[in-house]
This record gives C-alpha cells, structure tokens and sequence, in this order.
C-alpha cells in the first residue's frame, strides 16, 4: 500500500511539472461587472476560463479582473462562464488577445439552483445538474435566521430526511442530528462534520465519566445537560452546509461516513473593498410549557399529613412525607389540624425571563490576488431557570485568508479559536437534579428559604426543619433553589481549529488541492454539589475533569479535466487523506468537601479512582474518482476509495468503498421551447458504500480496577482494597476479527422544473442495507464475559424524501414562495450474530441503559424493550399459569379476543407480564416542514413549520409524578375513609384512566371499577418504579412552529448619506413559538440523552423555550 | 515560483510517505490500549474477586431474599422494592447479578486463580480460592438452579456454555470444597506460601496470623454442611447427617468467622451501608415478621432480642425507641429502617460465620427425624432435644437464654435472625418454611406464593438462549426443564415443595 501511495505521488509530482517551460509573449485581460437582471453588482461571483484554470472573484461592486499570462495569449477562442449562488451561471465565447478586453455578465435568478457548485467531499466538486443524489443545501442566510445558537439545531426541519433533536431549552443544551434514519449502533448514529474540508470533532461528552461510581451505568442521563462540540461554531461565519445524505453520497469518507456528512462552508473574503459588518440580536426566552400539576392535595400518605401526629415526622426522609397523597388542602378541617394550606406553584417558581445577547463583527474584503474575512462573536445566553448557575457563553473569532501567488497558486489559511464557557444546572434521573426535586415537591410545601431562616441550613420538603448541625445529612431530595443556587456545573472549553490550503492550477486541465487541518480542543469540567446534598453527594461532591481532542487531517488530491468535444468532456480525481485522532481525558470525584466553597478536589476529603483514558486512531485513504459528460445531459460519476482504519484487526484494516452514479437532464433531450410547463426535468441514480469504523483498542481483552456497581446508582465496592491493588477481566472480551461495517445504499430520483421554474418538485427514493454493524454483541454472561464488539447485526432503512418549492409569486418588489418538505423513513433489523436475541442501541451495552432501546430482529430500529401487561396475543402461554385441567389459562381466556386485548384480574387491574418484549417505537412515521416567505420590496416575512408525525416518547416524568401524587392527573383521586380509599372508580380499559386508553379488555375482571387514587398510581401506572413500561408510553408526534421572522434591509440613500453606512438590516423573529401536540409532559422533543443515547426518553428533562428575538446589523 | 513547485508536492508526497509508513495503521499506539493492562497477577485477581463477590453478596440478592422473607420489607416506598416486595419484577432485574458470579472478579477469575497458583505450586491460595468458587456457585445454584458451571468461565470452548443440574453442582461444589480442604492441608513451605496479604479475610489484617489453613478449611466445611442442607429437602436424612458430620469439622470460634471485609474509606464501605445513604436507603425498612419476632423472643411478649439495636433503628418519632415493622399492607405508623449499630461502613457482613455452623449443626442434628412432608417445610413442633447445646452456645453468645428441649422452630426461627442480611436465610426458609410467613398479596400471578428463585438473567438468555427456559417457563414449571421435575411454580429443584 505504501508503494502504491508513493508511485501515485511520484506521478502527480511529475504531472505537476507540466507547465513548466511554456512560452511568453504579451499578457491579455479580461474584466468586466457582474450584475443581476435588476442591475445590481453581484458581488462574490466566479469568474472562469475553465480550459485555461484561470479565474477570479467578482468584488464588492460586481467588478472583476481575469488576467491571462502573455505566454498563453495565441488568440485562441474559450468560454468564459460566470457563476455566482442563487443566479444562473452564464457562459460566453471570448476571444483571448493582448491587451484589454471587456466582457459583462447579467445573471438570471436560479431558483432550481443549476450550475452551481457542489462541494462533494475530500476536495472534490462538481455541478449541481450532475450530482446523482438529491442535493441537500442549507444556506447561510437559513442558518442565520434560525438563530439558534447551536449550527446543529439550526438544521432542524432544513432538508427533508434530517432529524434534529433537542435535548432541552437551556443554553449550551445539546442537538442530535440523524440522516434518514439510524443505521449504526458505534459514533452515535450522527454523521461526520466537515469544515471548509477538515473533518471536525462534533461529540457529547458527560462529566458523568468521571465519576463511573455514581454514574457507572447511565452517565448521559444524570449530570447536566452536555454540549456538541459542533457548538463551538460560530453559525454566522456559515456561507452555506451542504448534507451528503446516503452511502451514494459519501463513499469517499469512507469508514466514517455511513451516517452520511455534512459539509459546511465558511464565509470568506471577496476582492474589492473593505467591507465591515456589526450585528447584534438580543432575544427574550421563556418557557414554552410549564408542568401541569395538582394543587388540591397536599404532603402525607393514606390522606394524612404525618405531621400532624408528629410535628417532626417530616424533618428526616421518610415514607410517609415522600408523597402528596396527603389530605384534601380544600377542606377546612385540613387547616384546623393545623396543616399548611397555602399552595405554591411548583410549576412555574423556578422559571424566570432568560435572554440570549449575541454581537457579531466581520471584517472582509482584499483584491484580485488577496482576500481576508475576519469575524468575531460572543453569545451571552442566561437561561430560564432562576439563580447564577444557568448561562452559556461562547466567543470565536475566525480568520480566513487566501493569496494568489502567481497565477496559478493560491495558498489560503482559515484558522477559528472558540472559548466556550456553561454553567449548568443538574437535570435527569438524579435527586440533585432541578425537575426531579421540584415537580415532586407537594403543593403545600413552600421550598423558599431554601436555607432554614433559623439555622440557614438547606431544607427540603423531606427534611423541613434542619439545626445547624445538619450538613452532611441526606435531605432526600435536593431543594430545586439549593440545586439552582448551590451547585457549580461548569465546562470551559479552548478550541482551535482550521486549515491551511493550497491550489495549484499546474495546466490548463491539472489543479491540485492539499489541505492539512487541525482541530484542537481542550474541556475542563467540574461538577459540584454542596455539602449539604442528598444522596451520593451527601457531604459535597466535587468532580473535575479535562477532556482534550486533538485531530489532524491532511487530504492531497489531484484533478484532471478534459473536454473531448461539446459532446463529451469529464474528470479524473485521485488523492489521498490522512486522519490522525488523539483522545485524551483526566479527572477524578473527590467526596465530602473539607470546606465550602472552593469546590476543587483538594478540598476535599477522599477521592475515588482516578479516571484516565486515552485514544489514538490513525486513518489512511486513496480515493479516485471519474466524471463523465455526454452530450451535456447525461453525466456519470464512479469513484471508490481505499480506506484504512487502526481500528479493525490487522486482516481488515482497509476496505474498499465504491460509488456509482448518473444523472440524466431529460428535458435536454426534448428539446422544449422556452416557455414551456416542463422547464426543467432530471433523473437520478446512484448506489454507493460507505462505513463505519470501530471504537479504539476493542481488539485488546485487558484487565480493569474499576468498582463494581452494588444495588444502585452509588454504591460499589473497589478491588483495591486495604491498599491492596487489584484487578478484574474486563466485561468485554478483546475482538478477534473485526472488519469494517458496511451501509450499501441505492437511492433513485428525480428533480423536476414547472411553469418557468415558478415550482419545482424532488422525489427520491432510497434503500439502505447496513452489513456487519459494529456492535458491542452481548455474550452469554456464564462465559465469563458481558460484551464482545463484532460485526454483528445487518439493518435495513428504506424511505422516500419529497421536497416541493412553489414561487408563485416573483417580481422585482413582490415574491413569495412556499417550501414544502416530507421524508420517511422505515428502519429494520435484519439480522443478529450468534443468536442473540437483541442488542441495546447503547454503545455502552445494553444493561447499561435506563431505558432499553434495542435491536430485534424483524423490528424497527430502537425499540424500547421492557415489561408490559398481560395481553391476548402477546403473552406467552404459560404467562396465568394452567387451568385444573392443564390447559393454559390465558389461552382459554383470549379465545376470540383481538390481539392486544388487556387482562383485568378479579380486582379490576391489570397484570405484569413478566417476559420482556417491545413496547414502544420511537421512530416517527414520517418528518415533514413547511415553510414561507414573502418579500416586499426590502420587507420579508418567513415562517417554517416542523412536524414530526408518530414516534412514541417513554414519559418516565409522568410516571414518577403519578407515583408522588403532584401530576395533574392525580388531583381528582381516591380519598381515604377509615383506611380504604373510595371513589374515583374506574373501569380500566373502559373508562379514561392515564395510561389506559379505551382498548379491548379480557379477563373476570372486565367492567370491574377501582378506585383510581394513590394504590393505583404507585402500584400500576408508576412506570420508572415498577419497571411496567406500557402506561408511559405516549405519541411523541408534534407540530412545531419554529420560526416566525419579519426582516427589513435598509439600503436607502439616507442610510448611506447620514450614517456613512451601505445598508442596515434589522430582524424581529420567533423562535420554537408553539408546539401542537398530544404529548403531556414539558415537550415531546424529549432527549434525555442529548446527543449522547436515551432519546425519545423523558425522566425530569428540562422544558424548551421559546424566543423572540430583535436584531439589527449595519453593513458598510 | 514554478521552482517551488515540485518542490512543495514532493515535500508533500515526502509528508504523506512519511506518515503512511508500513505502520501506520498498525503500530501499538493505535492498536494497543494504552488505559488498562493487559495482564494481571492472581494476587490482583483475587482481590478483585473478593470485592466483587462480597459486593454480590451484599447487594441486591441480599437485599431481595430479605424482602423475600420478610426481614426486610420495601412495603409503601412506591419504587423497586416495593415492586419486589409485591413480587414484581423482570428478568432485567437479577440480569446484573446472575452476571456478577461469572463475570470479571466471579467464576472466570477464580477459575485464573486457581489455575495460576496450581501451576505455581501455591497449594494454600488455590484451596482459598475454591472455596470462593463454591460459596458464589452454591449460593447462584441456590437462586437460579441449573445454570452453567462446568462449562462457564471458558469462553473459547463453550461460547454459550450448557446446564448443569442443580445437584450435580452441588454434589461437584463439595468435591471441590473436599478438594480445597486438601490444598490447605499441604505443608506451608516454599512456593507454598498460600495468598498472603491479598487474603484480606485471614491475613490481611493480621500478617503475623498463621492459622489461616485451619481457618479457611473450617470455612471449607461449614460451606459443605450448608450444601449438604441445600439438598436436604430432596435427599432427606443423609444430608442432613452429612451435615452434622461437616458442621462438626466447620468454623468453631465465633472470631474465625469469613466475613466481608469493610472500611470507611471511599468505595470499601459495607454494601447495606451504602444502600441505606442512598435516595433509595428510605426504601427498605424493618420487616414486620422479624422485627415481631425480635421484640418477643422464644413467644415471650417484650422479650427483646439484644440484636434489635444492631440491627434496626428506633421508628421515626418513638420515644422510648420502639422498634416497628413494615406489613403488607404497609401499616401507616414509619417503621424502623435498616440503620441499627451494624449500619455502619466498616461493619464486616458475615458470609459464613459460627453463628451458621453452629445453627445447622442444631437443624441437621434435628431434622432427620422430622423430614418434610408432603406440603413442603418442617413439622415446627418437632423437638430437638439433641440440638440444645449447638443452638444454645449460639444464643448465649447473643444474650439469648437458654431451651432446654427446644423446638425444630426454636433452631429455625434463632437462624432467621442470626443469619439476617444473609442469602442463605431464604434457602432457610424455603427448606423449613420456619417462621410462618404469609405471602404478600401482589401482582406475582396466581396462587401468590413467596418466591423460591429469581428469573434467569436476562443476559444471560439473550445470548444463550438455547440453554435457558423462557420466562413464562420459568414461572410455571420452575427452572428445571433440564433436570425434568415438574415443580409447581417458581420454584428450584431443590425445592419442590413450597412453603404452605
């Protein structure tokens, strides 16, 4: 491989020598001004002399300068084509001689974007109309106006097949990015960004890895909200992102693309003058929906404050003070026991108005061989939640710069530095989390003082009245104000990361790309609980941590273009990419803090082990790809790239990604008339294959000191015992043949042009196979190990994306267009190795995850696995037991029931069915956008809809609040009357009952009523508890109304005559304004996991925000 | 420029060559994990078992038998112990502990101790470590019945390892233990040195203590009394006088105990400590059947047992303290939680200890006059006359009187006590069905009856599926479809008959 991969450098280094020693005589020069149809300078448009590799950029005021070295100049006749986005190239013949000649562009509106340049990956580039995959491309402008601080939810409802899912409104809060479906189980599922060709770090890490004795199993849903690190950039600096969908899109990434890739652009200088840019957007953000909860019933259990037999019964956690199954807080005789009456709103007390404050400043301009852009940012975001401990901030600063160097070398650098700084507040499946604490807090408890007045102690709603000697004693549950105001969650991040570039136009039909790209980020992170927290934290716990990613990338790539004849013309790329990942983290729990504050380690009184780990992977790749025109309608592209990976054994460290692919302009070879309904038309075809690698140092079976995890979360005991070293085989066994995981895809299209390209329409259709998916294969526990990474499952994902756009309206004063998006996609899992029955999505494994999506085969991707009830159909025979006679039970009693149907016992409720089995599906039906704009003259309004329809949410939150007794639902109950609870009967399956829809019922219990109140809400519906998924599981589908703006550019002569400046732009825009939904907790968009895993998960999530937002930005 | 030219592509064609060397992709930064070791000694090793085994121990199989049984009660906290105390649970939740007797610190490297001290000539530590292996593997036969042994812990030969039969594991683990014995009795000489420090039970503590084969082996035979007990209610008499015959060889000094080694320093704590600091310490409270028949010992009314204190907290708002169980259903008045004097971190939780040996020396000695009859458990009236001064030395030594002629229920009833926080009581009670204990009336399936087992990890069946009965097959006929008894419910082979 390596004597390949120098022959092929020995042979571009020789091509390269080609022009060396052509003749001079007297230079020619080319210029003119690029405008549009209404006359006005376009500024940014390429200029070019493709069969000379010469060109140049329009400036400022449209002007541009092509100069061709005397030596070239032999009068002979070439096409000169301009191109610019948005506008129609355009092509003419000009006749090169000495001197100067001028040659004007007027560039129509190309709203089916024809002709324009695509960025395919790895420095190769063709034009839109020859792409054989759907194009996918998001412009700046777009990005911008979501004003979303975070480039990945900026995305979300952009393209049809992308979904991008929120983990919360606070700020810093990670996105998760899928493309037409999950198709892997390793690298999140979530595809590969690129900036300006580097590939960048976009991963979610938690603190929660620091601290594997708490947080050993579920790290991601505890702790605080995480950032992507795609988050570090600056989404005004983006010029557009272009979104390879499929394996037939982004073969030539190899094993890092199966999950597809999205290629963004930065913006970067033009040529003329020095253009300066200030923007600033202040938006106000509230929360989109407060918690629906009972106010009728306070603290106690069987409707009695315990309280009132005994003042101090809540002054320890206890049982009976737990819940707020209390007495009727409505009912005088509750008062004259002396209970506190007086309601709270627990709902909304820890909200306030929070703010996100962005400024922006660019710098861009140069000249013909120079150009520079230079933009700085800073975001201030303080979120919705009260207290000093819930803000984001981050400040970049990006330089791009390029140099023409004679006048065929360019050399350009385009470096940013991100320092990113959150505070965040505790969330999840945690009793130091905010939501966990508040929603359970009963009505009649007022949390605020969270300090006792008296001895200025934390007090909780367990633990009411603390002395002064009270610090290190478990409170139960954190007071949500001790969590806002006490805990310090903290990550700060310094991040550099850019390339520099080189292109060589060597002959007229030769240029040369290399890039050599860095990306450099350092995470220091701390989370701390005070000393006077609950549970594991009892005492104070302080977790610190430093996370350090550093990748390089360096990609050389070479590209030939020929023209035979009008009829027939191509390319030939070849070039090669090297990829080197260094991981590295650090960090450690120190427990019960000496004195508070500091929280640092050293101020604490023990330490658990230390946590440091470290990675390395090494990429290599030789790619070539060949383009071929005929007759200017029919392109075809093949390419394959040879891509090696350190992290497969030794037999598989290179695989072979091929891709195919044709476009056909049909409407070309009908010749229509101008004017005609049919403008334009194409078809599109194209199979490709691409992959994914594996984790790091899998193939090694190895020894570790971690604890092992006890009963719960916190408990654990450590082989080093009585200083002692000690060791134990790791749960997963070294893998001893493991190859690169494979998606094939085949996608099918058509793009389609109407009425004078007022409408156009894209179909495409597309099925993936997913062979030899990587994956931690569970291995029968009795062997002596848990996991075992193989190739090990084969997934199917098949779906169609629609995307329609109507302009019914185009006028140089009026337009208004409508853009319509709808995908689907359907997953399956085909297969699993060794027959084992399921594989949890987790890259973690399966018994790692609080709730189990998995694999199963002849399943859709993802499921959740758990226990549900006893149903027709559905449970195994055996499930009640036999009847005297031997035969089963349930068999006898579902005989012509639907499957499904529910068992009610004697008693009316319903029964566990102890066999484990599929219970919900999170994956939506089908993803959909709508969106609008209307401009007059220098007003446009837009608006952009985003619907998800289907895909089931486990709401965990609703089921512990069940449980509590604070959920809304609880308020009309059951109450007690001499021990028994009367009232509130209902009939389940008959009567609406949370979490028992009207449905089939089988059983003696059928028509039985219960008494619907604190029995049946901790004993049936209390999912989280029981471990009883079935009546958590909700519709997670919704309409969202993302974005509603009102933008006015202002370009008047007063504006340039008294302000000196060339326009102002100003903006007053909504953000995530309503949400139409079913879903009965804060938000369907439930992510518990953030980025990480647990989507479509919802324990004590935090609520989303809506914004409105103002901003203005003055342009000279 | 054009000089700069190759130049600057040779440089980088130099880069790349330079870079993408023969190794590259291959060298031992990439390919070797530099995080954790890739070797380890049996010293390691077998501390890694300790903790990981005392951890089992004293984690959720513990804490289940005494909800089980009554001891414990997670009556009325609304979450997973109140789901096991109303017999609601899944394969998911004994997924991790079924895992934990097989898995890194369980069977695979006690298996690698032993083997590595074999080879080494360390007769001494190879007996210690076979009775680790016969303490997890009797006390996961004990839970689950048939499940893998011979063929576990090798993943290379059986990747999905077969059943074994719960008494031929049995009948195996007391040729291993026999086996044990003999490795303890090889002269301490030369490479002979048995575990040294790393025996954290024996040594540890005590580095100039060179009793520890005597006191390992007397581990050694009150683990085989207890196995012997294990197959009483199937084999009758001979076990139980194979029995008496161990306990009489078995641990004979209150202070020789094996007990779990504890400290307060971060992550050595006792597991019942730990449990109780936790959000889901509130969750487990005193059971009301023990804590009734501690406040009133031998059916004397206010005959405390001086055991209370350390084993129990005074319920909330008592005073004087009042120690209170937890019913089913749950009584409204806060019981008392796990939180006596022993609820401490350094406590060191019995795993075999005098107490026991001592107890089925009095069951054995007893017992083979009344064998159980047809609807499970022991005639509690039975008297064992014989059996006094076995149960008598372990009463006194707790401040108990002394029986003269005590009842079969008087042994059971003192061992249900003194073994409390320990998995084998439920065996105890599945075999005696001493104390009487009625079923909590959950959602289990019909008739209710206390569970004799626990699922089958759901691990496990994921990916050994055709070695395990499903779910529903566990629930109906038991977990022996190997062995072919048909035993009604959820039951064990060694536990046909359930308790009435």
């Amino acid at each position: 491989m390596v004597r390949a991969l120098r022959r092929m450098l020995a042979t571009v280094g020789a091509v390269a020598l080609l022009p060396i020693g052509l003749a001079a005589q007297e230079a020619a020069t080319i210029g003119g001004q690029v405008v549009s149809q209404d006359g006005k300078p376009i500024p940014g448009a390429t200029i070019a002399i493709p069969e000379m590799g010469l060109g140049a950029t329009s400036r400022t005021d449209g002007r541009y300068t092509v100069t061709v070295p005397a030596a070239r100049v032999q009068g002979q006749r070439v096409s000169v084509t301009a191109r610019a986005i948005n506008f129609k190239p355009q092509t003419v013949q000009v006749t090169i001689a000495p001197g100067q000649q001028t040659q004007d562009f007027t560039l129509a509106p190309n709203p089916l974007q024809l002709g324009e340049i695509v960025v395919t990956g790895t420095g190769t580039t063709t034009e839109s109309e020859k792409l054989p995959n759907v194009r996918s491309n998001v412009s700046g402008e777009a990005i911008t106006k979501s004003n979303e601080t975070n480039v990945i939810q900026a995305l979300a409802a952009q393209a049809p097949g992308v979904q991008v899912s929120q983990q919360s409104g606070e700020p810093g809060a990670g996105s998760f990015i899928n493309i037409r479906g999950i198709r892997t189980i390793y690298g999140g599922a979530q595809p590969l960004i690129v900036v300006d060709g580097t590939p960048v770090n976009n991963d979610t890490y938690s603190t929660g890895q620091f601290n594997p004795t708490d947080e050993l199993a579920t790290p991601e849903v505890a702790g605080v909200a995480n950032t992507n690190r795609a988050g570090d950039i600056n989404p005004n600096d983006i010029e557009s992102v272009e979104i390879l969908k499929g394996a037939a899109a982004s073969a030539l990434y190899g094993s890092r693309a199966a999950s597809g890739v999205i290629l963004i652009k930065t913006k970067s200088g033009r040529a003329g003058p020095t253009h300066f840019s200030i923007g600033t957007s202040y938006s106000s953000d509230h929360v989109q929906h407060y918690y629906d909860l009972q106010t009728r019933w306070g603290q106690g259990a069987n409707g009695i404050d315990p309280r009132v037999a005994n003042p101090a019964a809540c002054d320890a956690p206890s049982g009976a003070c737990r819940r707020s199954w209390g007495p009727d807080l409505t009912d005088p005789a509750t008062a004259a026991l002396g209970v506190p009456t007086t309601i709270y709103d627990h709902a909304k007390e820890a909200y306030t108005d929070g703010y996100n404050s962005t400024t922006t400043a660019t710098v861009s301009g140069g000249n013909d061989r120079t150009t520079f852009f230079v933009s700085g940012e800073y975001v201030y975001n303080r979120g919705v939640f009260v207290g000093p401990n819930n803000k984001f901030q981050r400040g970049t600063v990006r330089v791009n710069a390029s140099q023409r160097i004679g006048e065929a070398f360019k050399v350009g650098a385009n470096v940013s530095y991100a320092n990113t700084f959150g505070q965040f507040v505790q969330r999840g499946n945690n009793v130091n989390g905010l939501q966990l604490g508040l929603l359970r807090t009963p009505p009649n408890f007022n949390n605020l003082p969270y300090l006792d007045p008296v001895t200025g102690t934390h007090r909780s709603y367990l633990f009411q009245h603390p002395t002064a000697q009270d610090i290190a004693v478990n409170r139960g549950f954190d007071n949500p104000f001790y969590t806002l105001y006490t805990g310090q969650n903290t990550s700060q991040v310094n991040r550099v990361y850019g390339n520099v570039n080189l292109d060589y136009q060597a002959t007229k039909f030769l240029k040369f790309g290399y890039t050599l790209g860095g990306d450099y980020a350092q995470d220091e992170r701390m989370g701390a609980a005070g000393q006077q927290s609950s549970d594991v934290s009892v005492g104070g716990r302080v977790v610190e941590g430093k996370i350090t990613n550093l990748s390089l990338d360096q990609n050389l790539n070479g590209t030939a273009t020929w023209r035979r004849n009008a009829n027939l013309a191509g390319t030939v790329t070849v070039g090669t990419t090297l990829n080197i990942r260094n991981y590295r983290d650090l960090g450690n729990t120190g427990r019960t803090l000496i004195t508070e504050p500091p929280f640092r380690l050293s101020n604490t009184v023990t330490r658990d082990p230390v946590v440091d780990n470290q990675s390395n992977i090494h990429n290599l790749s030789f790619f070539g790809q060949a383009t071929l025109d005929l007759f200017n309608q029919l392109y075809i592209t093949a390419a394959a790239t040879r891509f090696g990976s350190s992290t497969f054994t030794s037999q598989n460290t290179y695989r072979w990604y091929p891709k195919v692919g044709a476009s056909w302009e049909f409407t070309k070879a009908l010749h229509l008339q101008e004017g005609s309904f049919l403008s334009y038309g194409k078809l599109r075809a194209a199979y490709g294959e691409a992959g994914t690698e594996a984790p790091a140092y899998v193939t090694n079976t190895t020894y570790n000191a971690l604890p092992f995890f006890g009963a719960v979360q916190g408990t654990s005991l450590t082989p080093t015992i009585g200083g002692n070293a000690g060791l134990s085989s790791n749960a997963t066994r070294g893998s001893t043949d493991l190859a690169p995981e494979v998606s094939k895809e085949t996608e099918l299209g058509t793009d389609i042009g109407f009425w004078k390209d007022r409408a156009d329409i894209s179909f495409t259709y597309y099925h993936s196979i997913t062979d030899q998916v990587i994956a931690p294969l569970p291995l029968a526990p009795s062997s002596g190990f848990l996991f075992q990474w193989q190739n090990a499952l084969k997934l199917r994902n098949e779906g169609a994306e629609v995307a329609l756009n109507v302009r019914p309206i185009v006028t140089r004063d009026v337009s208004w267009d409508v853009g319509l998006q709808w995908s689907k996609n359907k997953s399956r899992t085909l297969s699993i190795a060794n027959n084992v029955n399921f594989v949890g999505t987790d890259p973690a494994g399966a018994t790692a995850e609080f709730v189990q999506w998995v694999a199963i085969p002849g399943e859709e991707y993802g499921v959740l696995r758990s226990q549900g009830w006893v149903r027709c159909g559905i449970s195994p025979a055996g499930t009640l037991g036999n009847n005297a006679g031997g035969s089963d039970s349930l068999g006898g009693l579902c005989a012509g029931q639907p499957k499904g149907a529910l068992y009610l016992d004697a008693t009316g409720n319903p029964v566990a069915d102890p066999t484990l089995r599929v219970v919900a599906n999170p994956n939506p039906n089908w993803l959909g956008s709508a969106r609008t704009s209307v401009r007059w003259k220098k007003l446009t309004v837009s608006g952009l809809l985003d619907v998800k329809n289907g895909g089931q949410v486990w709401n965990g939150t609703k089921g512990a609040l069940l449980s509590y007794g604070t959920a809304a639902e609880t308020s009309t109950r059951c109450t007690f009357v001499s021990g028994s609870c009367i009232g509130n009967d209902k009939r389940l399956g008959i009567d609406p009952v949370y979490g028992f829809p009207a449905q089939p019922i089988v059983g003696e219990g059928v028509g039985v009523a219960i008494p619907i109140g604190a029995a049946f809400y901790q004993g049936v519906a209390a999912c989280p508890f029981t471990g009883i998924d079935d009546p958590c599981i909700e519709d997670g589908g919704y309409v969202k109304l993302r974005e509603i703006s009102v933008g006015w550019t202002m370009d008047y002569p007063w504006v340039q005559k008294s302000l000196g400046l060339s326009s102002i732009d100003v903006r007053v825009a909504g953000r995530n304004l309503h949400t139409w939904s079913n879903y009965s907790g804060y938000d369907p968009e439930a992510n518990l996991g953030g980025s990480i895993s647990a989507r479509s998960a919802d324990y004590f999530n935090a609520p989303q925000t809506r914004s409105f937002v103002f901003s203005v930005t003055l342009n000279r | 420029m054009r000089k700069f030219i190759p130049v600057m592509m040779l440089a980088s064609a130099a880069a790349v060559g330079a870079t993408g060397c023969s190794n590259f992709l291959s060298s031992n930064d990439v390919t070797q994990d530099p995080n954790q070791p890739s070797s380890a000694t049996a010293a390691q090793l077998f501390q890694g078992v300790q903790a990981s085994q005392w951890t089992e121990q004293e984690a959720i199989p513990a804490i289940t038998s005494c909800i089980f049984i009554q001891q414990c009660s997670g009556r009325g906290s609304g979450r997973f112990l109140d789901s096991f105390t109303q017999y609601i649970f899944s394969a998911q939740d004994f997924s991790f502990d079924f895992g934990q007797m097989y898995l890194g610190g369980g069977l695979i490297d006690i298996r690698s101790v032993e083997s590595a001290t074999g080879a080494a000539g360390n007769l001494g530590f190879r007996g210690v470590a076979r009775i680790y292996e016969a303490l997890v593997m009797s006390t996961a036969a004990s839970i689950w019945g048939d499940i893998p042994w011979s063929q576990a812990g090798n993943p290379d030969a059986s990747p999905t390892p077969g059943l074994d039969q719960q008494f031929d594991i049995y009948t195996g683990l007391l040729t291993l233990l026999d086996d044990a014995i003999t490795d303890l009795a090889a002269p301490i000489t030369g490479s002979n040195a048995g575990p040294g420090a790393v025996d954290l039970v024996f040594a540890r503590f005590d580095p100039n203590n060179t009793a520890w084969p005597g006191q390992w082996t007397r581990v050694a035979h009150t683990l085989k009394a207890r196995i012997y007990l294990h197959m009483a209610e199937v084999n009758g008499a001979p076990a139980y006088a194979s029995a008496v015959t161990e306990a009489n060889l078995g641990i004979n000094n209150i202070n020789e105990s094996f007990r779990a080694q504890h400290s307060t320093t971060a992550n050595e704590g006792n597991q019942w400590w730990q449990f109780n600091v936790t959000a889901f310490g509130r969750d487990l409270t005193a059971g009301l059947p023990m804590v009734n028949l501690m406040n009133n010992r031998d059916g004397v009314v206010g005959n405390a047992d001086p055991r209370l204190p350390e084993y129990f907290g005074c319920a909330p708002g008592t005073s004087p303290c009042q120690y209170i169980g937890n019913g089913f259903p749950a009584d409204p008045t806060p019981p008392s939680y796990i939180e006596g004097t022993r609820n401490v971190a350094s406590f060191n939780q019995g795993l075999v200890t005098w107490e026991e040996n001592q107890l089925i020396l009095a069951e054995a000695t007893c017992a083979p006059a009344q064998v159980a009859g047809a609807t499970g458990g022991v005639d509690p009236t039975t008297v064992c006359a014989a059996s006094a001064a076995a149960l008598n030395a372990e009463r006194t030594a707790h401040g108990l009187g002394t029986i003269a002629t005590p009842t079969i229920r008087d042994i059971m009833e003192e061992k249900y006590v003194a073994m409390f926080q320990n998995i084998e009581a439920w065996s105890d009670y599945k075999r005696t069905c001493i104390p009487t204990l009625v079923p909590n009336n959950g959602t289990f399936g019909p008739p209710a009856q206390i569970p004799g087992r626990f699922y089958y990890g759901d691990s496990e069946v994921n990916a050994n599926s055709s070695n395990y009965p499903t779910t529903a097959g566990e629930l109906t006929f038991g977990g022996s479809f190997v062995s072919g008894q048909n035993i009604v419910g959820f039951r064990n082979p060694d536990d046909p008959k359930p308790c009435p």
